[in-house]
C-alpha cells in the first residue's frame, strides 16, 4: 500500500504568479487527509499535481515511495473524483466504470467482477445500463466514487465531490465516504471549502491560506489548538470569538479579568470559542475567569441551544455565545458572560501566531 | 479561453493540422497570392509574353466605365437585395412570433428555400417571368407594361432582384424568429404593464433588442448579394442586358473567361478581396460589440 | 401574448400566409410545368392545376434527357451532385475535427498561427481567386474529376471554428477524468470527444451537405465532360438554346430534382439545419 509525500512543492504559473509554496507533508498509508482553505488558498492546484494535472514547479511528490514529479496521470495508479463528476455523458454507469479498466486491458471477466462488487457496495446495481443524465445528483456521485474504486488505485483523489449536492444528501454521503474509505484502507487526499466536512472526515487536516500551510494535525487537535488567527477563525461554526488587546489603548470596555494576560508590545487577538462563553448567573465564584459584558442585538432558539449575539461593551467587537439547551430567555440589553482561563487563546496580532499560556 | 488540461505530445498536433492547412495553403493562400501578382501583369493577346507593370491594371479598370457600371450595379443590387429581404424576412418573423399555436408550422414552409441553389431560384423566377411564356411575363405584357427582361436593363434588374429576394428571405426569417424568441416575454410583458401598446413596444423594446441580429444580417447579406447571386446573374440574365446585372462578381468571371485578360480580371479579384476583408473586419466589429453589450 | 385580440391574431396569419404562398409559388409552378406537355407551355396555357404528364417527364429527363439541348440523361448529374455534396461535407467535417482536436487539445509552437492561418480563409471566397485556383487544379490534373470539384472547396474555417467553440465547451474534467482512467489523446478523441460532438456533427453535415449540393460557379468552371456535370450546371445548359426551343417541362422536371435533396434534408433534419446555421455563423 502507499504513502503520499510532499517535499517542499511549489507551484509557480506562467506570469510568475504564485499558487502554492513550500508545501511539505507525509499522507500515511490508508490516511484520510483533508486539505481545507478558503477559495483560492492553492489546494485543489495541490490535490491537481498529486495527480498529474498539474506540472510540479518546485520540490517532490512521491507515492509508495516512488518520485511521481514527472509521470504521466495514469501511470501514478490513482483515481480520482470530481466536483462536477466528470462521468462521460455518452456512456452507460456500466461503461463509465469499465473504461478505466478497459485501458488498461484488464480482462472483461475481471471489468465485470469489479464493477459488479463496486456496483453492490455502493448500491448502483439497479442502473447499470443507464446514462448519467438519467441519474439523481446522488447517484451520479457514487457513479464517480465506483469509477474510482473498480480501479483498486493506490491512493483515492477527492476534487470537492460533495459541493455540488444540497445539504441533506451531502451529510449522507459524507458519511458513506468515510465508511467505504475506513473499509477499504486506501490512502486519501480530500480537497474542500468546507470546514465541517474537513472536520468529520479527515484523520488528519490540513489548512491552507494563500498557498501555504497554516497548520497540520488532527482535526480535534487544531480545534482546540489553532496555530494562527486564520485557523481559529477558519476551523468551528461559528467562529471563534475574537478580541483586539491593544497596550497602547487598554483593556476593552466590557472586558474584565484579563489583565494579566501575555500581550505583546505590539497588541494581541483574544479568541474564544462561543461554546466558552456561559452566562454570569452571579452564583458561581468569579475566581480567574474572565467576565465580557454584551449588550444582546439578537436571540436565536435552535432548540437544542441558544445562540446570543452582541457586543462586547457597547461598542465593541461583535461576538457569540452558544448556550446548551434553551437557556434562559433573557430580555434585550446588557448581560455578562464568563469564560474559562483553560479556553481561552491569544494569538500575536503583528505574526498572527498563537500565544502559549 | 482555454483548456486547463491539455495533451503533450511533440508531432501529434501537426500531423492532425496537416490535412487542413495543406489545402488551405494549396487552393487558397497560394492562388490569392497569385491573383495578387497578376494583378501587376500585363499578357499579350497570344499569351506568349508577360510583362510587369505594377498599378498598370488599376489604372485601366478605374478609367473603364464598364467597370464603375459594374459597381454601380452591385452598390444597388446589393442595397435593394438587402433592403428588401431584411423587411419581408422581418415582417414574417413578427409574425410567426405572435403566432403561437403555428409557429412551428409556418417556421417549416418559410426556410426551405434556404436549401435552394441561387442558380436554381434564378431559373424558377425565369420561368415565371419569360415574356413570352411565363405566367406571370405575359400578364404584364397583356398589362401593356412591354415587359422583356432580356432587352430592357429594368426589368433584368428587378427579375433578378426578386430572384436573390426570393432565396434569401428564409435566412434572414430563421435570424429574425431567433432573435425574437430570445427576448425574455417578462421584458414585453413589462412594457405593456408600464402602458406601451403593440406598435411602442416594438419600436422601443423589440426592435432596439433586435439590433444585433439585424447587424449582423445586414453584413451577411451584402456578402451573400456579392458571391452568392452568381448563380441567380448566369442562369437569368448573364449580366446584361448592356450589363445592367453585371456584378464585380460576374465582371471577374467574364473578363476572365471570354476575353481571357487575367490581369485585368486578377485585379478585380484583389479589389473584391479587400471588399470582403472590409466586411469581415465590420462584421468583427459587431462581434467585439455584441460581447460587451 | 399580452394583448387578447382576436382581429390581431387573424391579421398574423393572414400575414404569414400571403408569405408562405409567395414563397411556394414559383416552385409550386414548377412543378405544374414540369407536369405537362412542350405545346401547353410554349402556347403560354399554362394552368396552376398538375397535368398528367408527370411521370412521363422524368423518366424522361432522368434516363433520356432532352431532345434539343443537352440530350444527356440526368441521372448522371444528379449522382454527380450527391457525390460531391457528401465528399465536401464528409471532408469538411473530417479535417475540421481534426484541426480543432489539435488547437483546443494541444499546446505547440504555431498553434496561432495555425488558427489564424485557418481563420482568414473566410476572406477569401472561391469567386476573388477564381482563375488562379482553376490553373492550379489544372495544374494538378484535377480538371473534370471528383478531387477538382471537391478539395479546393473543402477546407473550411466555419466548421472549424464550430468545432473548436464546441470543444471549448466540453468540461475540462473530462480530459483529465480520461487522462486518470488511461486514455492517451486519440482515445480521448475517439472515445469520448467525438460521442459528445454527435449533434455538432450532425448540424454541420445538413449545412455542408446544402453548402456542396448547390455549388455552381466552381463546377460551372472545372467540369466540362457530361458525365462529370452536376444537376444544377444541368439546368443551366438546358436553358442555353434559345427560349422557344427550350423544353420548359423538362428543364423544370429537373429543377425540382436538383431542389428536392437538399429541401428534404433541411425539412427532415430542421432542428439540426437551425442549430448549425446559427451556431456556425455567429
Amino acid at each position: 500500500m502507499a504513502d503520499v509525500v510532499l517535499n517542499l512543492v511549489g507551484k509557480l504559473y506562467a506570469g510568475n504568479i504564485r499558487a502554492v509554496s513550500d508545501v511539505s507533508f507525509a499522507v500515511p498509508d490508508g490516511g484520510f487527509c483533508v486539505l481545507v482553505g478558503p477559495s483560492g488558498c492553492g489546494k485543489s492546484t495541490l490535490l491537481r499535481m498529486i495527480a498529474g494535472l498539474e506540472t510540479v514547479t518546485d520540490g517532490e511528490i512521491s507515492i509508495a515511495g516512488r518520485v511521481v514529479n514527472r509521470i504521466e496521470p495514469m501511470h501514478r495508479d490513482i483515481a480520482m473524483v470530481f466536483q462536477n463528476y466528470a462521468l462521460y455523458p455518452h456512456m452507460s454507469v456500466y461503461d463509465n466504470m469499465a473504461y478505466g479498466l478497459r485501458n488498461r486491458k484488464t480482462p472483461e471477466a475481471e471489468i465485470a467482477a469489479r464493477v459488479a462488487e463496486a456496483a453492490r457496495i455502493l448500491e448502483l446495481e439497479p442502473y447499470l445500463k443507464r446514462r448519467p443524465k438519467q441519474l439523481s445528483g446522488g447517484q451520479r456521485q457514487r457513479v464517480a466514487m465506483g469509477r474510482a474504486i473498480v480501479r483498486k488505485p493506490q491512493v483515492f483523489l477527492f476534487d470537492e465531490p460533495l459541493s455540488n449536492l444540497d445539504a441533506k444528501l451531502r451529510g449522507q454521503m459524507r458519511v458513506e465516504i468515510k465508511t467505504l474509505q475506513r473499509q477499504l484502507g486506501v490512502t486519501s487526499v480530500y480537497v474542500t471549502h468546507d470546514q465541517l466536512e474537513a472536520m468529520t472526515l479527515a484523520d488528519m487536516l490540513v489548512v491552507m491560506n494563500r498557498g501555504r500551510i497554516e497548520q497540520i494535525g488532527e482535526p480535534l487537535y487544531l480545534y482546540e489548538n489553532p496555530a494562527t488567527i486564520f485557523v481559529a477563525e477558519f476551523i468551528g461554526a461559528p467562529p471563534m470569538n475574537m478580541i483586539g488587546l491593544d497596550p497602547a489603548v487598554g483593556i476593552p470596555a466590557g472586558l474584565s479579568g484579563a489583565e494579566s494576560l501575555p500581550v505583546p508590545p505590539t497588541g494581541a487577538m483574544l479568541g474564544i470559542r462561543p461554546e466558552h462563553l456561559h452566562l454570569d448567573r452571579g452564583d458561581g465564584e468569579r475566581g480567574s475567569r474572565l467576565r465580557l459584558e454584551l449588550k444582546i442585538d439578537a436571540i436565536e432558539a435552535v432548540g437544542a441551544e441558544t445562540y446570543f449575539y452582541g457586543h462586547l461593551g457597547s461598542t465593541g467587537p461583535r461576538l457569540v455565545v452558544r448556550e446548551a439547551g434553551r437557556g434562559v430567555v433573557p430580555t434585550d440589553g446588557a448581560r455578562a458572560f464568563l469564560a474559562d482561563r483553560a479556553h481561552i487563546h491569544l494569538f500575536d496580532k503583528a505574526s498572527g501566531r498563537r500565544i502559549e499560556m | 479561453m482555454e483548456k486547463r488540461t491539455v495533451f503533450s505530445h511533440k508531432l501529434l498536433p501537426y500531423a492532425l493540422l496537416a490535412p487542413q492547412l495543406l489545402v488551405t495553403i494549396v487552393f487558397f493562400y497560394w492562388p490569392a497570392g497569385q491573383a495578387v501578382y497578376q494583378s501587376f501583369l500585363i499578357q499579350d493577346a497570344f499569351g506568349i509574353s508577360t510583362e510587369f507593370v505594377w498599378f498598370e491594371n488599376y489604372r485601366s479598370l478605374f478609367s473603364d466605365p464598364a467597370y464603375y457600371s459594374a459597381l454601380g450595379v452591385t452598390a444597388l443590387f446589393s442595397t435593394v437585395v438587402t433592403v428588401l429581404s431584411l423587411s419581408f424576412a422581418l415582417i414574417l418573423a413578427v409574425e410567426a412570433d405572435k403566432s403561437l399555436k403555428g409557429a412551428g408550422i409556418y417556421k417549416t414552409l418559410l426556410i426551405w428555400p434556404y436549401a435552394v441553389a441561387p442558380a436554381v431560384a434564378g431559373v424558377l423566377w425565369l420561368f415565371m417571368f419569360q415574356p413570352s411564356l411565363g405566367v406571370f411575363g405575359k400578364m404584364l405584357n397583356a398589362a401593356g407594361f412591354n415587359w422583356n427582361p432580356y432587352l430592357n436593363s429594368g426589368d433584368a434588374f428587378a427579375l433578378v432582384t426578386a430572384a436573390a429576394v426570393w432565396k434569401q428571405i428564409s435566412y434572414n426569417f430563421l435570424f429574425f424568429l431567433a432573435g425574437l424568441q430570445s427576448i425574455p416575454k417578462s421584458l414585453i410583458e413589462a412594457a405593456a404593464i408600464d402602458g406601451a401598446g403593440p406598435t411602442r413596444r416594438f419600436w422601443s423594446i423589440v426592435f432596439p433588442m433586435l439590433s444585433p441580429t439585424a447587424f449582423y444580417l445586414l453584413t451577411v447579406n451584402i456578402v451573400y448579394v456579392f458571391f452568392d447571386t452568381f448563380g441567380i446573374i448566369h442562369t437569368v440574365t448573364r449580366g446584361g442586358p448592356a450589363g445592367a446585372t453585371t456584378t464585380l462578381v460576374y465582371k471577374v468571371f467574364s473578363d476572365g473567361q471570354a476575353g481571357g485578360d487575367l490581369g485585368t480580371s486578377a485585379a478585380e479579384s484583389v479589389i473584391l478581396m479587400l471588399i470582403v476583408i472590409g466586411l469581415t473586419a465590420l462584421q468583427f466589429r459587431f462581434i467585439e460589440r455584441k460581447v460587451t453589450y | 401574448m399580452v394583448e387578447n385580440r382576436p382581429f390581431a391574431a387573424i391579421f398574423s396569419h393572414v400575414v404569414l400566409i400571403i408569405g408562405v404562398v409567395i414563397i411556394a409559388f414559383p416552385v409550386y409552378l414548377a412543378f405544374v410545368a414540369s407536369s405537362t406537355d412542350a405545346t401547353t407551355i410554349s402556347n403560354g396555357q399554362l394552368s396552376l392545376i398538375p397535368d398528367r404528364h408527370l411521370i412521363e417527364n422524368y423518366a424522361k429527363v432522368l434516363f433520356e434527357g432532352t431532345d434539343r439541348s443537352t440530350k444527356q440523361p440526368m441521372i448522371v448529374p444528379l449522382m454527380n451532385s450527391f457525390i460531391m455534396a457528401m465528399i465536401i461535407a464528409i471532408g469538411k467535417i473530417f479535417i475540421s475535427l481534426l484541426s480543432a482536436f489539435a488547437i483546443v487539445y494541444f499546446r505547440f509552437p504555431f498553434r496561432n498561427t495555425a488558427f489564424w492561418v485557418i481563420f482568414l480563409t473566410l476572406m477569401l471566397p472561391v469567386e476573388v481567386r477564381i482563375y488562379p485556383t482553376y490553373k492550379i487544379v489544372a495544374d494538378l490534373h484535377m480538371l473534370d474529376t471528383y478531387a477538382g470539384l471537391t478539395i479546393p472547396l473543402i477546407a473550411s474555417a466555419t466548421a472549424t471554428l464550430l468545432f473548436r467553440q464546441f470543444f471549448l465547451t466540453v468540461p475540462d474534467e473530462l480530459i483529465e477524468a480520461s487522462k486518470i482512467d488511461g486514455a492517451g489523446p486519440w482515445k480521448f478523441f475517439i472515445d469520448s470527444l467525438l460521442p459528445l460532438s454527435m449533434t455538432s456533427i450532425a448540424a454541420m453535415f445538413v449545412i455542408q451537405f446544402i453548402y456542396g449540393w448547390n455549388q455552381y460557379l466552381w463546377p460551372l468552371l472545372i467540369t466540362t465532360r457530361d458525365d462529370m456535370q452536376t444537376i444544377v450546371i444541368g439546368i443551366q445548359k438546358m436553358l442555353t438554346v434559345t427560349d422557344a426551343l427550350t423544353e420548359w417541362q423538362l428543364a423544370m422536371a429537373t429543377t425540382i430534382l436538383a431542389m428536392l435533396p437538399p429541401v428534404i434534408v433541411v425539412i427532415a433534419m430542421q432542428r439540426l439545419f437551425v442549430r448549425g446555421l446559427t451556431e456556425t455563423e455567429k
